[in-house]
């Protein structure tokens, strides 16, 4: 039996959940809470910041992994077996994910920052704007893409396979791609610092989901895995995500307040790079006849990013007060509404792709 | 009375309470039952379609567990947003009542992870019974079925059906919430004459005025009277009211301690 399918997509607004539905609401709270942290209580943040060891903020760390670890427990990545479903979604999603997004953020944000914008950024401070951006295109979308998914009435299995693929490509791509690009943007950042990120924010979470997952279901079987460990688990992530920006914030706050545009000027080249990439894997996906379940969210998984972790790498390299770490969080800011932009022309295009094989009847008889 | 149930199966151990619930709305006459099991995709949740199979080969041994005869019992898995998709399916379905189970979660909760519960009451467009699976002291008992209503056409379509329901309770309570207080004689009369135009319609019903607000007189009421079935309406409010105020029957299925039957206005 296959996924539900129907060509009616739900509304954006009944299809999603409140915390997701109102993002960039909570990101944009985070941002005023997180500077009045700062302005008026700066011993929180400050001493917050001294737990360190071996120059991992402590803290960070595992707020950090409260975000990713529940992402990564919840992904089976035995779904990599069904690699040879849909394979023309997965070549036209993985190329872009990996050989055309990265590069084209970086071009899209050098020109942008570094030179469009040169007039109203400093030029160390787009630096670490582009370095953030950089971040941004190097880690394809792992979590909230589900619900672009749904929304589209994408293929669920389909979407799962890309994902779990990604995330074990993520593995070997993610360091050599963001170190060559920070490398040509004269950002040097030692290969060992990269390592240890790419360790403690994908390697580390990604075994711990994968094991606790094996062995809590091996233990407790699949129902309680699904519907009570994973429920119980499940907050954490968005109660990570939004402690960690107002951390962030409380140590960006004299930024905000005194370059405040800074954060329009970072995503304008976000939104132009997130249209071009829906488009091209879009597009590519019309030229191959590919169902449209297969392309709508083939296309909002190339489009979208990975901002928990780029958020995680951001800090872990370059430190909370740094550009690069307010980069990533326009990243998130902009995220949701962009996305529904595209679900939205996603819907109304439909038509211009083959419908997908029907679903076999569902249901059997008592 | 419902002869096509969809029921949400989310494999919790309040499986037997709603499966004892299901007894008794078949045995009122229901003709097929679907029963549908959502791989959730709200953030961060990731459907677990590779455990698809698994769920539909357990969603074929509760509806063996259901066989009866002159029953016919459909299953299906879908993933997406669980209340939205019950909903909808419930719609698409052409269904006559979505029997999902009602959990207290805290407002915490709520915030980060929704409840699938208080969405299908938003966005039901069937008549939705919820069943207060942590209630320790729930029964099957069909005592006293309390019609909470304020006459205004959107909860026709609840008065309607508790009309239909009240030959299957041994006691039949209507009541409205409005200004009963000193000063308010023309509301109290309006809203006494609505009610005795229900009761010429139902046999024994006992009609109340009760005064404050709608959502905690409504639970306290039932409470008290120890109901087993508040059927109330679903009022239109736009987007924006019920973010910040959320509706009534969201509020009730949130507090009550009995089952509650959410019926939209166009449904009858």
């Amino acid at each position: 039996m296959t996924a539900h399918q129907d060509t009616q997509a739900p509304s954006t607004s009944e299809g999603m959940g409140l915390f997701e539905r109102f993002l960039s609401v909570w990101v944009a709270l985070a941002i005023v809470v997180g500077v009045l942290l700062g302005q008026f209580a700066p011993a929180v943040p400050e001493t917050l910041s001294r737990f360190e060891y071996a120059q991992v903020s402590i803290p960070v760390a595992i707020l950090i992994w409260a975000m990713i670890f529940p992402m990564m427990a919840q992904i089976d990545f035995t779904a990599v077996l069904g690699v040879r479903r849909q394979p023309k979604g997965l070549v036209i999603t993985t190329s872009v994910n990996w050989l055309i997004k990265p590069f084209t953020m970086f071009a899209i944000a050098w020109f942008f920052l570094m030179v469009v914008f040169a007039p109203l950024i400093p030029e160390d401070r787009a630096s670490e704007y582009l370095a953030g951006a950089i971040l941004l295109g190097a880690a394809p979308c792992t979590a909230m893409v589900f619900v672009w998914s749904y929304l589209t009435r994408g293929d669920a299995a389909y979407t799962l396979v890309q994902v779990a693929l990604n995330d074990l490509i993520m593995l070997f791509a993610f360091a050599p791609i963001v170190v060559f690009l920070l490398g040509v943007s004269n950002i040097q950042v030692p290969w060992d610092t990269v390592a240890l990120s790419v360790l403690l924010y994908i390697v580390i979470p990604l075994a711990a989901g994968y094991l606790t997952r094996r062995t809590l279901i091996a233990r407790r079987g699949i129902e309680w895995y699904d519907n009570v460990f994973m429920k119980r688990l499940a907050p954490v992530t968005p109660i990570g995500l939004i402690i960690t920006l107002v951390l962030l914030f409380a140590f960006q706050g004299e930024v905000i307040i005194a370059n405040p545009l800074h954060i329009v000027l970072i995503a304008i080249p976000l939104i132009i790079q997130t249209f071009l990439i829906f488009f091209i894997a879009y597009g590519w996906a019309k030229a191959w006849k590919v169902p449209h379940n297969v392309a709508a969210p083939g296309a909002m998984i190339g489009a979208s990013n990975f901002f928990e972790l780029a958020v995680a790498a951001a800090i872990a390299l370059f430190g909370l007060q740094s550009g690069a770490a307010l980069a990533t969080v326009v990243g998130v800011l902009v995220e949701v509404p962009l996305m529904l932009a595209l679900v939205r022309i996603a819907n109304k295009t439909r038509h211009h792709f083959p419908e997908a094989e029907a679903p076999a009847a569902a249901g059997a008889k008592g | 009375m419902f002869k096509h149930i969809v029921v949400a199966v989310d494999f919790s151990s309040a499986w037997p309470l709603l499966q004892a619930r299901l007894k008794t709305l078949t045995a009122w006459g229901a003709e097929r039952v679907t029963l549908i099991h959502v791989l959730s995709t709200r953030y961060p949740a990731t459907p677990e379609e590779t455990h698809r199979p698994h769920y539909e080969a357990k969603l074929a041994e509760l509806a063996g567990d259901l066989a009866a005869p002159g029953l016919t019992i459909d299953h299906e898995v879908r993933s997406g947003e669980p209340g939205a998709v019950l909903t909808e399916a419930a719609s698409e379905l052409d269904a006559d009542l979505l029997l999902m189970g009602c959990r207290g979660h805290s407002r915490l909760h709520e915030f980060f992870l929704g409840s699938t519960a208080l969405d299908a009451a938003r966005l039901t467009q069937q008549p939705l019974w919820l069943e207060p699976v942590a209630e320790a002291l729930v029964g099957a008992d069909s005592r006293l079925v309390m019609l909470a209503t304020d006459g205004s056409e959107a909860v026709a379509g609840a008065e309607a059906l508790a009309v239909r329901l009240a030959p299957h309770f041994r006691r039949r309570l209507a009541l409205t919430v409005t200004c009963a207080s000193d000063g308010c004689d023309r509301e109290i009369a309006d809203a006494q004459h609505h009610l005795d135009a229900i009761a010429e319609r139902t046999e024994g019903l006992e009609t109340r005025v009760l005064d404050g607000d709608p959502r905690h007189a409504i639970v306290e009421e039932a409470r008290g009277e120890q109901a087993d079935l508040i059927v109330m309406g679903k009022r239109g409010r736009n987007r924006i009211q019920e973010f910040l105020l959320g509706s009534t029957a969201e509020a009730i299925a949130r507090d009550a301690h009995c089952p509650v039957l959410v019926v939209p206005g166009e449904a009858s």
